[in-house]
């Protein structure tokens, strides 16, 4: 019993890194419409970003993480400015630029390697101090990230509500002409879209990198963490996001408790496709009318 | 008020307006009509800016306004109510208002909303609704509301009719004619396809065939009894 509420604490931390990278992830592709696979890139060089501020430049731990997610947005930002902008313009199809944003995480993730070594980086040094609840034990990491990842998904949460642009950019991926046709800033939401989700996936990356450390491959897995929390809890729905991010976390956990972490993977896919299959909208979807659909 | 010169237009390589003009004077209520593929809801789009013509000129209250980006035009005067996807489903109705008068806010905003309520008296009940669940008249009701809500001194209006029946399709021209009264719309350009509704309502009449002006009537009025007068020019 010790050890199953061991591992439901551990989800419940886990269940806010997850949350972040699913709204990052699902703030392009609910406004986007496209599947912004160089995420995962955004997220290796957020924390690569503070790897080099602290162990090249020197800097002390508070800057490099401002550094780390201030280089994050800066790659988000550019890789649409330079990339994807242009690719639209052109009259490209989602496809074209699932494609090429597989292109620009290959490209980024192979730099980092060249750079920094494929080997495990750490970022913080020595025994993390753990606090006890009773028979269960915490780290103060797990504190930083529990607080850290709610903390944004529910401030996030309450600007979406209160806020017209953000609105707007909820309805950019619904109604894209019409988003234009009402003389909203297209262009200042587009470029606000690309900042917030590099600074989602910038946190979520900086939380796990100073407990875990970082290699340049794990990009792909938080890619995938994010895009499952999001198609699982229902695209449309900002709280499905975070639902399919916990659900995850939770039978993450479960997983680990019955068999082993091995399976985790397994896990994530095996509910993307049974969310597919029976639920294609997303397990916490809104009811629509049939012409919305 | 509104002039636009010598439009010429293309999706793709197809061209779908061949030189064409139309204009829009102060006090007009002014319908654009057409068969299908005329290319009546392409010469709208391509004043508001959201198809860019590969020539002609558009001017809106003496200004060249040819180079300038949709959120410009908007906000310089002119409202647009697209045909298809005009309200966002997914939000309540007073979030598709909010959208619509983006970027007013405070009191002027609350004065804005009101005089939606007495335009379209239904909504004020409707506020915290799913737009999604609002019938087809109500919706086409909030679309041309998040329309209103920036005060255009020019209302172009792509079939907000369009699937709807006739008693709801004579109550959008009617609050139409209401909004003028309200919030002081100067001209209203409509692309319509009900001939008889259309005619009883406007002060001019442009027929677009092909992608060109084939006729133009200040006196839509002699046609309401043989509108088929105006449907020969679909076949010529």
């Amino acid at each position: 019993m010790i050890l199953l509420s061991q591992l439901l604490l551990n989800a419940l931390v886990n269940a806010a890194i997850f949350s972040l990278l699913a709204v990052g992830f699902g703030l392009i592709y609910r406004s986007m419409r496209f599947f912004y696979i160089a995420y995962g890139a955004v997220y290796v060089i957020a924390s690569y970003a503070v790897v080099a501020a602290m162990q090249i430049s020197g800097f002390p731990l508070y800057l490099s993480i401002g550094a780390g997610v201030f280089l994050g947005v800066l790659a988000g930002v550019l890789m649409d400015r330079t990339v994807y902008l242009p690719l639209e313009r052109s009259g490209a199809t989602p496809g074209v630029l699932l494609i090429a944003s597989l292109g620009l995480y290959i490209l980024a993730v192979n730099a980092v390697a060249l750079i920094f070594g494929n080997e495990v980086k750490i970022l913080s040094r020595g025994i993390e101090p753990s606090f006890s609840l009773g028979p269960l034990v915490i780290t103060r990491m797990q504190v930083i990230q529990f607080l850290v990842g709610w903390i944004l998904v529910t401030g996030f949460w309450l600007i979406i509500r209160k806020n017209t642009l953000m609105k707007g950019i909820w309805a950019m991926g619904e109604t894209p002409n019409l988003v234009t046709a009402l003389g909203l800033p297209c262009g200042l939401m587009r470029l606000l879209v690309f900042a917030l989700s590099s600074v989602f996936a910038g946190v979520a990356s900086l939380v796990t990198a100073l407990d875990v450390g970082i290699d340049p491959h794990v990009g792909m897995h938080a890619l995938l963490i994010g895009a499952v929390a999001v198609i699982v809890g229902g695209v449309d729905v900002y709280w499905g996001w975070i639902g399919g991010a916990s659900l995850l976390a939770l039978l993450q956990g479960m997983a680990v408790w019955q068999f082993s972490s091995r399976w985790n993977d397994l896990i994530t896919f095996g509910i993307l496709i049974i969310t597919l299959l029976f639920r294609p909208q997303g397990l916490f979807s809104p009811r629509k009318r049939r012409e919305e659909r | 008020m509104l002039e636009a010169k010598g439009i010429n237009a293309f999706y793709s390589r197809k061209q779908v307006l061949f030189d064409t003009s139309i204009s829009v004077k102060e006090g007009e209520k002014v319908i654009l009509i057409g068969p299908n593929g005329a290319g009546k809801s392409t010469l709208l789009k391509t004043i508001v800016g959201l198809l860019a013509p590969t020539k002609g000129q558009i001017a809106f209250s003496g200004e060249d306004i040819s180079s300038w980006s949709p959120q410009r035009r908007i906000n310089s005067g002119i409202g647009y109510l697209l045909q298809n996807e005009n309200i966002v489903p997914g939000l309540t109705v007073e979030e598709n208002l909010l959208l619509g008068a983006y970027p007013i806010k405070g009191d002027l905003l609350k004065k804005r909303v009101e005089e939606v309520f007495e335009i379209f008296g239904f909504m004020k009940g409707r506020l915290k609704d799913r737009a999604g669940f609002l019938s087809g008249g109500e919706r086409q009701a909030l679309a041309v509301s998040m329309v209103l809500m920036k005060h255009p001194r020019l209302l172009l209006l792509d079939e907000p009719t369009a699937g709807l029946a006739p008693k709801a399709a004579q109550n959008i021209l009617e609050h139409v004619k209401k909004a003028q009264d309200v919030i002081g719309v100067k001209a209203v350009c409509l692309v319509e396809h009900n001939l008889k509704l259309a005619l009883e309502w406007a002060s001019k009449v442009i027929v677009l065939v092909q992608g060109r002006v084939v006729f133009t009537s200040d006196t839509p009025e002699l046609f309401i009894n043989n509108p088929e007068e105006l449907e020969k020019y679909f076949f010529e």
